[in-house]
């Protein structure tokens, strides 16, 4: 039978109690994800217009606005050895998946907040559960994807198989971010529409619509950018199989499976105080 | 347990009872104001990922303790009803306990699997329906869908609700969100159940299955904690009562004990600045002087006890009046029982025949042998009155404040009833009789 302990002091006061606890929520929360991304799947789109057309309605609309861009010569995308709607497109598909990751731990907590308020439910189940909606989603954009490289005849080198890393690093960067959030999320509102700020900006500044420039303000603004060169390196894996940022790109993604872990325990602690002001 | 129940959750020892919950020394503390409260939660968030020594401990500018220093056992197979004004600190104990708000001083530890059922359910998603709220909490009690598939139909039959499982919570009333929440509970049977205020909002049928639901599964070695205002309730399914008064524990004991001193609260005005009760600050009240060109003053009036400490049901109590008389008359005198709220007039008596009086100091005093009063909170008034006239001398409690004075009750179920359903008489050797008129006995044929 299960004993909890609870004191005044912090988690971490006790460190090895407080990765214990970690462990066994994280094992006994399995379960309870599966009911969740069970539940989430069936019914995400209960009271939606479009329903899950709009997986892949909304990468494909962003790929439509670049083309038109593109052809009314706002943007000058000439340098690129694929068709430049597949290259827009497999952008859209990295980048919504980094952005799915994001908004999984922030509007998991937001929506679950009464089960996290009422039952001893473990956080980690609602992240969970919601990654399976993302994992889903990832695969509707996937199949999308294939059949559009299909149609346009272009051919899948051997390095695609080793596209899952750069999208589980991605995924991975974008949870990390999401984690650190959805705690203040819960006690400021306004953090979630900034953030529809802050992810409009950073698409602008990732190569998503056109290369990263290699001079420049903007070549040197994008390549500060952590995601660069693992969107980039992806989208090549995809496409041509010729990488240009390989050391780069494992050092980032290295960094994202360390910081999901981090950032992980970090949410263990916050949250518990986070959501205080939900039950009050 | 019941037949209906997942048989064989419960190992408690029988020899030795089982400690589920132990709390120790908690202390929880709030802050009134919502800036104030936000800016200390993200101050507490990021001093806790850093700090390793408690963090406040202590209140702030704006804090107040919603709980102070409570401490208690519950073992296996018992049942305790959480009593206390509004704001005495029930809800926050019961979530101290799930785990869902950190303690501010103290320790807590619970052993098993523990659930809290209030108006939202086992924390009931009113977006999902009610089917789908079933597999989700019996996934946060870690019990597995084969098994809830085993009970899923006792589940909904218990509930009541079979038209409207496949229909999202939102759509459900009060009620229906209760039993559904009450039923899974009683079927997936948590080791510690905490019930906040919510099995009175069925209806009479629903709350007899529930007590009789809820008495089951105390037997099969369930703990329950039950928040609520509803003395019958508690009084049925209960077999220990804690009183919450501004966080503190006042009373941990037998639950009619218990539950007659909830409602002795419960009746108090928390705040009656105009009111006096000798038996509570023993300071008589301010009465005003007689009317201009009065003969006769109150000078203090009240009741008192007969041959006994306090003021009690079916006991002897004495009405008196001390007046002050200028010159002798003739008088006659009366005497008004009232709520305490001072609106309603439970009875008035006086002595109808003129009597004279003296000039100087003296007392009038009307003794009722066996008070008929039920235990509570009551107000009088006193009036002396010229009987040729019929205009009042002098009156007590009138334009100022009247006298208050409280009744006791034994400690019985049945004085309970009367303070819960504010009656105001008891009526004393009552015979009750039953009349068999052609009543023949009738078994119910298996």
């Amino acid at each position: 039978m299960r004993t909890v302990i609870r004191t005044h002091e912090p988690p971490l006061a006790r460190p090895a109690e407080f990765f214990r606890s970690v462990w066994r929520d994280l094992r006994r929360s399995l379960p309870l994800a599966v009911e969740i991304a069970r539940r989430d799947i069936r019914g995400q789109y209960r009271s939606s217009l479009l329903g899950p057309t709009v997986i892949v309605l909304s990468p494909l609309a962003i790929t439509a606005v670049a083309i038109g861009f593109r052809r009314s010569g706002i943007l000058n995308v000439d340098f690129i050895s694929v068709p430049y709607p597949l290259f827009v497109l497999v952008g859209v598909v990295l980048w919504t998946t980094l952005l799915d990751a994001m908004n999984a731990p922030i509007h998991g907590f937001m929506a679950e907040q009464r089960l996290l308020a009422r039952t001893n439910a473990p956080p980690e189940a609602i992240v969970l559960g919601k990654l399976g909606t993302v994992f889903l989603n990832i695969l509707a954009r996937g199949t999308v994807l294939l059949l559009v490289i299909v149609w346009y005849r272009v051919p899948i080198p051997a390095t695609a198989v080793l596209a899952p890393v750069g999208l589980l690093s991605l995924a991975s960067l974008g949870m990390s971010i999401g984690l650190v959030i959805a705690p203040i999320n819960l006690l400021y509102r306004d953090i979630s529409w900034m953030l529809i700020t802050v992810t409009t900006i950073w698409f602008f500044f990732s190569p998503v619509y056109f290369p990263a420039p290699s001079a420049g303000a903007i070549g040197a603004i994008m390549r500060l950018n952590p995601i660069t060169p693992v969107l980039s390196d992806t989208r090549s894996l995809i496409l041509t199989g010729a990488v240009t940022s390989l050391s780069r790109s494992l050092l980032i993604t290295l960094s994202a499976f360390l910081s999901v872990v981090v950032c992980w325990l970090y949410v263990r602690v916050a949250l518990a105080v986070a959501m205080e002001q939900v039950n009050e | 347990m019941g037949t209906s129940g997942i048989a064989g959750k419960f190992r408690g020892s029988r020899t030795k009872p089982e400690v589920l919950v132990s709390v120790r020394g908690a202390w929880r503390k709030f802050c009134h104001d919502l800036n104030r409260s936000l800016r200390y939660t993200a101050l507490d968030a990021a001093q806790s990922l850093f700090v390793r020594s408690p963090i406040g401990s202590t209140l702030r500018p704006g804090e107040f303790w919603a709980l102070r220093d409570v401490s208690f056992d519950v073992v296996r197979g018992e049942s305790v009803g959480v009593m206390g004004l509004n704001g005495a600190g029930k809800s926050t104990l019961l979530r101290l306990m799930l785990g869902s708000l950190r303690l501010s001083r103290g320790e807590i530890v619970t052993s098993g699997q523990i659930a809290m059922l209030s108006e939202h359910g086992l924390g009931f998603d009113p977006r999902l329906s009610g089917r789908e709220n079933v597999y989700v909490a019996a996934a946060v009690l870690e019990i597995s869908r084969q098994r809830v598939d085993q009970v899923f139909d006792q589940i909904v039959a218990f509930s009541g609700i079979e038209e409207f499982i496949d229909s999202p919570v939102r759509a459900y009333s009060s009620g229906m969100r209760a039993r559904l929440g009450f039923s899974l509970a009683m079927h997936l049977e948590p080791d510690i159940l905490l019930v906040d205020e919510v099995l009175a909002v069925g209806d009479l049928g629903f709350q007899r299955q529930c007590i009789n639901h809820a008495q089951r599964y105390l037997k099969g070695g369930g703990s329950l904690v039950l928040v609520s205002h509803n003395p019958h309730l508690v009084q049925f399914i209960c077999d220990r009562c804690l009183l919450l008064d501004h966080g503190g524990i006042v009373y941990d004991g037998e639950v009619v004990e218990g539950v007659a001193r909830y409602l002795q609260a419960a009746r108090t005005p928390p705040t009656d600045p105009l009111a006096s009760d000798a038996s509570i600050s023993g300071v008589p009240p301010r009465v005003p002087s007689a009317p201009a060109n009065s003969s006769v003053e109150i000078l203090d009036f009240g009741i008192q006890p007969v041959g006994t400490e306090t003021l009690h049901t079916g006991e002897s109590a004495r009405v008196y009046v001390r007046y002050r008389s200028l010159r002798s008359v003739d008088i006659r005198w009366g005497f008004c029982l009232l709520t305490c709220d001072a609106e309603t007039v439970i009875t008035c008596e006086g002595l109808l025949e003129p009597f004279p009086v003296l000039a100087g100091d003296g007392e009038l005093a009307g003794t009722v042998p066996r008070l008929p009063l039920a235990g509570g909170r009551y107000a009088l008034r006193v009036a002396i009155m010229d009987p040729h006239t019929e205009l009042p001398f002098a009156l007590g409690g009138f334009h100022t404040a009247p006298r208050f004075f409280t009744v006791g009750a034994d400690t019985t179920i049945r004085d309970n009833y009367r303070m819960f359903t504010h009656d105001l008489i008891a009526l004393e050797d009552l015979k009750w009789e039953r009349l068999d008129l052609g009543a023949t006995e009738v078994t119910e044929s298996s």
